[in-house]
């Protein structure tokens, strides 16, 4: 089985989700590291499921 | 350290040219490049849209920085990027279904209505579905091109395929609403076609006639619906009716996934299509478009 | 009311989007209706029935982009205009703003990184766990940045971690070291043979850069974020992280830092300690009861400084009378800094205003100044009874936590925007009782890039204002970080040394320094 140590005696790679800035910091220390151009899906907009979950019920 | 992305070619579909097309470029978008051709439309586009009949799936390629494609014997060129073609699987845009699991499609259908309604953007056409989404068309706008869709909708369904005409071209954005709702229509006959006897070659071929328009683009994805080829994402939901619940809602917020309404207009016209189609049938009656 | 328009040629948009900057039109006040369409055939048969077809639509094609606005006057309509422009070209330029690809998803960039381990996660709350999930079912490691997770999502998500031996740092976790990698908001430190397990960002950063700034290093840092050592959450990744360390070689001695765990927590830790961990373990509650965990065996620190002192004399092989004699040589200086700083003060002057960015390090400043100059005033005071009634204006000797949601809301962090504390600085400095202002300054990655430069000039005319009313203030400074940090310990110091600022070894230096002051002044409770 996987242990958490495990991942002591790999190379960090990383993938970065959110702020662009934390990919940089890791560039700067020689980690690799890969962006996600993550977006919310057009399913789950805040202005919509605010609205669905109001018009619906389903809070 | 940054890391070199390679450029990869995932899948390409059956009706995507493998030589001699220099292509203009229609448009660009995050997931999608438009190009055009003499003999008509190729997108290339990311792995999450996923593969369809005229679709070049592509990693590791930012297509806002597209100027430049060609396919040349077998080579996909982008700007100054050559993929060969030949080791990318092929797109299978058809649909293989066994005509006694009925029941099975009829329940998925079901619950793909249920997610939809729950989950897809407020102003999607999926108030056909739902009365009580109508709320979200506030501005006279709004209403007035809700309504064009209502009647439209309704009347094809009550057997006036004329009123095709009434909704295609209405709506938003780059593929309008109304288009899309046609296309699932379409999707929806072929899968009825499969599911029992009744051809729907005809009205099928009546629909996309009445359908046609000047948008390239929504003529393109008209055309394949018309024929029964579906796109990988329409595909994937179809084959989900068939299994889990669970499958089917990851099947269907896949659908909804990228930035668009257009998942959730197709699969609007699917369902009311379906539900129409069925109804008659179970009844005994013939189909309503004949 | 007015109606007016344009027409975009070949501007392709989403339909989401279009709906978005509609919407957005919409909400402006005097706006009646708002159309961003295509201009279909059937699109202006709906745009002429609501009353807003324009002449200038009457020949556009489907690949035109038609802007509509009825409102209640010209110049409205106009502004209006304007604002779905500018919307849209915000829309496309923001997707153009990068060059380099960009996977779409978390599963098409493990296609690209296929050997990829770690998953950092910065969205909002409402997705990010969701995110965290898809990343751990790929068996990758997670850390959560992001807040906001409902604590149940929190409590599954690290279920699922410990049953498939994959780390879930966070929700809320500002900083980690894995493998000599600096995450998020972390300090570039030495590499050695101390590991960190800890429940509270800064405090992990201050404990981690101490060992740094000894000449030991650390081999793992490894965040939980606050709420994992609260009831709910039992300390599961607290007590993983302990266990991972345990198992790693590289790791000789073993930091916990933490807030006062829950109790059951505490006694799951304890239990853990005495018979699992057979490594030294040195632990820092701030402000909790350090008798479970010495009677566990470990060694309980009183600051951070001191576990991270503790750990760095173990790890270069000292005992612990040299870290204690140590400690008292550092208690002489600052009593003996006191003294001085003292001498130059009126007799109204007698309090001190600490400014804290840093969460933890202002709770620990007032957790050691309590016990010299007792309770202090604050936004988040240890004691409720001594709650500012506004957080805006201080009394008497007052600590506030510049970090805290009533600050921050509209801005960024106060680690990495100083406008704001830079502007209590200054009107700290006017007031006649005020002896000592003491500032915590945060290094690392994702901090103010410039902090020096920034404080240096705010610092001398605070000096100058004080001056000019026959006062002297002392500025007291704790610099979170190291040498290796990109805004570099040394040169940070230097520039408040320049501006006149009195730079000590640590957040629990500078809270003495500040509270001794105080004290010979007569400002103690």
């Amino acid at each position: 089985m996987r242990k958490i140590s495990d991942l002591f005696k790999q190379e960090l790679q990383a993938i970065n989700i959110g702020l662009v800035s934390f990919k940089e910091s890791l560039e700067d220390v020689e980690v690799k590291v890969i962006q996600v151009d993550w977006r919310p899906s057009a399913a789950t907009d805040d202005e919509t499921r605010d609205a669905l979950q109001k018009l619906l019920g389903t809070k | 350290m940054a890391i070199a992305i390679p450029v990869k070619v995932i899948s390409i579909g059956n009706s995507v040219p493998r030589s001699d097309a220099v292509f203009t470029i229609h448009s660009t978008f995050d997931r999608v490049a438009n190009l055009l051709y003499p003999e008509g439309l190729v997108s290339v586009v990311t792995e999450d849209i996923g593969g369809g009949p005229n679709n070049i799936v592509v990693n590791g390629f930012n297509f806002l920085n597209l100027r430049e494609a060609q396919i040349i014997n077998d080579e996909l060129i982008l700007n100054d990027t050559k993929i060969f073609l030949s080791k990318a699987s092929k797109y299978d845009p058809t649909i293989k279904l066994d005509a006694s699991k009925k029941t099975a499609f009829l329940s998925g259908l079901q619950i793909f209505e249920r997610v939809l309604i729950k989950h897809a953007h407020s102003l999607s056409s999926v108030f056909l579905l739902d009365n009580r989404r109508k709320s979200f068309f506030i501005t006279p706008f709004e209403k007035n091109l809700r309504n064009q869709l209502d009647a439209g909708v309704t009347e094809i369904l009550n057997g006036k395929l004329s009123s095709v005409e009434k909704i295609k071209g209405v709506g938003l954005g780059f593929t309008p609403q109304g288009d899309d709702l046609i296309s699932g229509m379409l999707l929806a006959l072929y899968v009825y076609q499969l599911l029992s006897s009744y051809s729907t070659n005809h009205i099928r071929e009546e629909i996309y006639r009445l359908a046609r328009s000047k948008n390239i683009i929504s003529d393109a994805f008209l055309h394949f619906a018309a024929q029964g080829e579906f796109f990988e994402r329409f595909k994937n939901l179809i084959y989900a009716f068939f299994q889990d619940k669970e499958v089917i809602i990851n099947a269907t917020m896949q659908l909804l996934a990228v930035g668009e309404t257009s998942g959730a207009d197709i699969g609007t016209g699917f369902i009311l299509a379906s539900k129409e189609a069925f109804k008659k049938s179970i009844n005994g009656g013939v189909l309503i478009w004949q | 009311m007015a109606v007016k328009g344009i027409l975009k040629e070949g501007e392709y948009y989403d339909s989401v989007t279009l709906m978005l900057v509609a919407r957005d039109v919409l909400a402006m006040e005097g706006v009646e209706d708002a159309a961003v369409v295509m201009g279909t055939e059937q699109n202006k048969s709906i745009l002429e029935t609501s009353g807003i077809l324009l002449d200038m639509f009457k020949d556009a094609i489907d690949s035109d982009l038609l802007i509509a606005v009825k409102a209640k006057d010209e110049a409205t309509c106009n502004a209006a205009i304007e604002k779905a422009k500018e919307l849209l070209t915000s829309r496309r330029s923001k997707a153009q703003e990068t060059g380099e690809y960009m996977p779409k998803s978390l599963e098409g960039a493990v296609d690209f990184l296929p050997d990829a381990n770690m998953v950092i996660i910065s969205l909002a709350g409402k997705y990010a766990g969701d995110e965290a999930m898809k990343a751990l079912k790929k068996g990758l490691h997670v850390m959560l940045f992001s807040d906001n997770i409902p604590v149940e999502k929190e409590i599954e998500l690290k279920k699922y971690g410990k049953e498939h031996g994959l780390l879930v740092m966070g929700p809320d976790c500002g900083t980690a070291i894995i493998n000599g990698a600096p995450l998020c908001f972390a300090n570039v430190v030495n590499r050695g043979d101390i590991g960190i397990v800890a429940a509270s960002g800064t405090g992990l950063q201050e404990v981690s850069a101490v060992i740094s700034n000894e000449g030991a290093g650390v081999s793992q840092a490894i965040g939980t974020g606050g709420r994992d050592v609260k009831k709910d959450v039992g300390g599961i990744m607290f007590i993983e992280g302990i266990k991972a360390l345990e198992e790693d070689p590289e790791t000789k001695y073993i930091a916990l830092v933490s807030k006062p765990p829950h109790p059951e927590v505490l006694e799951k830790v304890a239990a853990l300690i005495k018979i699992e961990i057979k490594k030294p373990v040195v632990a820092i509650l701030l402000g909790g009861d350090p008798k479970v965990v010495e009677g566990a065996g470990a060694i309980p620190a009183n600051t951070l400084e001191e576990a991270g002192l503790i750990a760095a004399s173990f790890s270069k092989g000292k005992s612990m009378d040299e870290f204690k004699k140590l400690l008292e040589e550092r208690e002489k200086e600052l009593l003996n800094l006191a003294e001085k700083e003292s001498k130059n003060k009126t007799a109204a002057q007698k309090f001190v205003r600490g400014l804290y960015t840093g969460g933890t390090l202002c709770d620990e400043a007032m957790l050691i100044s309590r016990t010299i100059i007792g309770e202090v005033y604050g936004n988040a005071p240890l004691n409720p009874q001594f709650k500012l009634e506004d957080s805006w204006r201080s009394k008497e000797n007052t600590f506030v936590d510049l970090g805290e949601d009533e600050f921050t809301v509209g801005r960024p962090h106060p680690m990495i925007d100083f406008a704001l504390r830079n502007k209590k600085i200054l009107e700290e400095a006017e007031d006649k009782e005020v002896a000592v202002i003491l500032l915590d300054v945060v290094l690392g990655y994702g901090s103010n890039m410039n902090p020096g430069d920034e404080l240096n000039p705010v610092i001398k005319q605070a000096k100058e204002t004080a001056e000019k009313g026959g006062r002297n203030i002392t500025f007291v400074c704790t610099i979170t970080g190291t040498d290796k940090d990109p805004q570099g310990r040394g040169k940070v110091k230097q520039q408040l040394e320049d501006a006149g600022a009195i730079v000590v070894a640590s957040n629990a230096a500078a809270s003495k320094l500040a509270s001794y002051i105080v004290k010979n002044l007569g400002g103690a409770k």
